[in-house]
């Protein structure tokens, strides 16, 4: 019943991995927030971790949105003066970008920080 | 998800043996996880436990139905996609819901394709089915001398169990198939089974998401 | 200065092949034990199977441990009904990684490390690589947040198990009747 010393070096072997997933799941939550489109009544959030390319419908045509190495940026938009797109990329917490005769709208949020901000729309 | 212990006639009262029961199902896993409809996998989810039960296994529902609402749920935590509605504040999103539906609806649907397809007494041959057999055997054994262990004495009652057990090498194992042949009404309603499945999935090739939308 | 174990293996033959398949049906019988355990949360993981495992690092050669291995995952699929789901791959995973993480700290550590050590190194092992499939296979990025309380919930119940297995390994007859070759 007596334990030994690499007995206690093992345990000391799980906690130290613990204690490594930990602060990758928990702390690493902060990079890399989200990136919500919204138009009209629909909303869709997408991780800025990932890339993609997605098209969203407004009331002129559709508004093109790319994710892209943890940014976000409009490449294409149906609007007459293409601001949306001359706009530079965002990627933290509260930048947006904003097609408005199409209706588009992009904002980065943080994870959980700007959660008052989601509902106070 | 209880072993089927009481009744052993298995499905069809014994009117398949089990190795066509567990190619049935062998079969009917690909047809099943290919299919990608989330709804459409409800459906024969719902067959299959159905035929779990009838075979005599114990299905505990509200069990299979946390796990996949745990799936789900996990699956939600990383939104993506279109918002579909807001609970408690946190979005609930459409792909990743899709996503943690398909999850937990493939490890339901395995784990019910696997409770009718298989039965205790089918034999693995050669070597390791015999290992396998005797391994049940002394299951079985120590099963029956359960009631021998004691929690205040633990240590010294699970070593004379063991010890008691070391008398036991008779090869008597081998429960063996104890079902006959496939009946013709068998065989046609496992080749039915199959083939409905995997007619669902060739549709669902031409026609995707016939129940899910979009 | 590495201390040889004393305690010679059971020679290949018939008593070898029982044992191997006492362990599987022992294993099979404490798994049963374990899903009868009431759970709070649906995956955790108590792992009172791995026991015959454990006692028998030492009697053994790696070729019928692994055996024993397989016939405790097999044996779990086929009497739950989930051998061919992805049940039984977590199981199996979990399974062989333990083993090996056992089995080479045993090798490489010999007596210096008791059964409690060398069961917790087992535990993390399993438990990292279902981890990580369920990532893959399961939860998406999702399962790293689980990973935290899944693990040391796993290394204190390896711990305790382990002190068991020393436990008895000290006082078991049947297991010195074994080594006298009965």
């Amino acid at each position: 019943m007596k334990l030994r010393l690499l007995d206690y070096l093992a345990i000391i072997l799980s906690i130290a991995v613990v204690g490594g997933f930990s602060v990758f799941a928990y702390a690493g939550k902060g990079r890399g927030g989200d990136v919500v489109i919204e138009t009209g009544g629909e909303r869709w959030i997408y991780s800025l971790a990932a890339d993609r390319r997605e098209e969203v419908r407004g009331p002129l045509g559709t508004t093109v949105v790319v994710i892209w190495e943890g940014k976000a940026a409009v490449v294409d938009s149906p609007c007459p003066d293409k601001l949306c797109v001359h706009m530079p990329a965002v990627s933290k917490p509260g930048q947006w970008i904003a097609c408005l005769p199409n209706r588009v709208f992009v904002r980065v949020r943080g994870t959980d920080a700007q959660k008052t901000d989601d509902t106070a729309y | 998800m209880s072993g089927s212990n009481g009744r052993r006639d298995g499905l069809l009262g014994g009117a398949a043996p089990a190795r066509a029961l567990f190619t049935a199902g062998a079969l009917l896993l690909p047809a099943f996880l290919f299919q990608q409809d989330p709804f459409v996998r409800g459906l024969q989810i719902l067959l299959f436990l159905g035929l779990s039960a009838a075979s005599g296994r114990r299905i505990r529902i509200l069990q299979i139905l946390l796990a996949g609402v745990g799936i789900v749920a996990f699956n939600l935590v990383i939104p993506t996609g279109r918002v579909l509605l807001t609970v408690l504040g946190l979005p609930v999103t459409e792909v990743a819901l899709r996503s943690g539906l398909l999850k937990a609806t493939a490890v339901i649907g395995m784990i019910a394709i696997s409770q009718f397809s298989l039965r205790t007494d089918l034999e693995i041959p050669g070597r390791l089915g015999g290992l396998i057999g005797r391994s049940l055997f002394y299951f079985q054994l120590i099963m029956s001398r359960r009631n021998r262990i004691d929690r205040r004495n633990l240590i010294g009652s699970i070593d004379d169990l063991l010890l008691d057990l070391q008398g036991s090498v008779t090869a008597a194992g081998g429960a063996g198939d104890r079902t006959r042949r496939t009946t013709p009404a068998g065989a046609a309603a496992l080749v039915a089974l199959v083939a409905a499945n995997w007619a669902v999935f060739l549709y669902t090739v031409i026609q995707p998401y016939p129940l899910w939308g979009k | 200065m590495h201390k040889r174990l004393t305690i010679p293996p059971i020679e290949a033959g018939p008593a070898r092949r029982d044992l191997v398949a006492l362990l599987g049906g022992l294993s099979l019988f404490l798994s049963t034990i374990e899903y009868l355990i009431p759970k709070p949360i649906p995956f955790l993981r108590v792992g009172i199977a791995n026991l015959p495992i454990l006692i028998a690092l030492d009697l053994l050669p790696s070729g019928s441990l692994f055996l024993v291995v397989l016939l405790k995952v097999v044996g779990q699929g086929l009497v739950s009904g989930t051998l061919v789901s992805y049940v039984f791959l977590f199981s199996a995973v979990g399974s062989f990684a333990s083993a090996l993480a056992m089995m080479g700290a045993r090798r490489l550590f010999g007596r210096r490390m008791s059964l409690d050590g060398v069961g917790v190194l087992g535990a993390l092992f399993s438990n990292t690589a279902q981890i990580s499939l369920a990532r893959l296979l399961i939860f998406g990025e999702g399962a790293w947040l689980i990973a935290p309380p899944f693990l040391s919930l796993g290394t204190v119940t390896a711990a305790l198990l382990g002190l068991f297995a020393e436990r008895f390994q000290a006082g078991s007859r049947w297991l010195a009747s074994l080594r006298r070759g009965a």
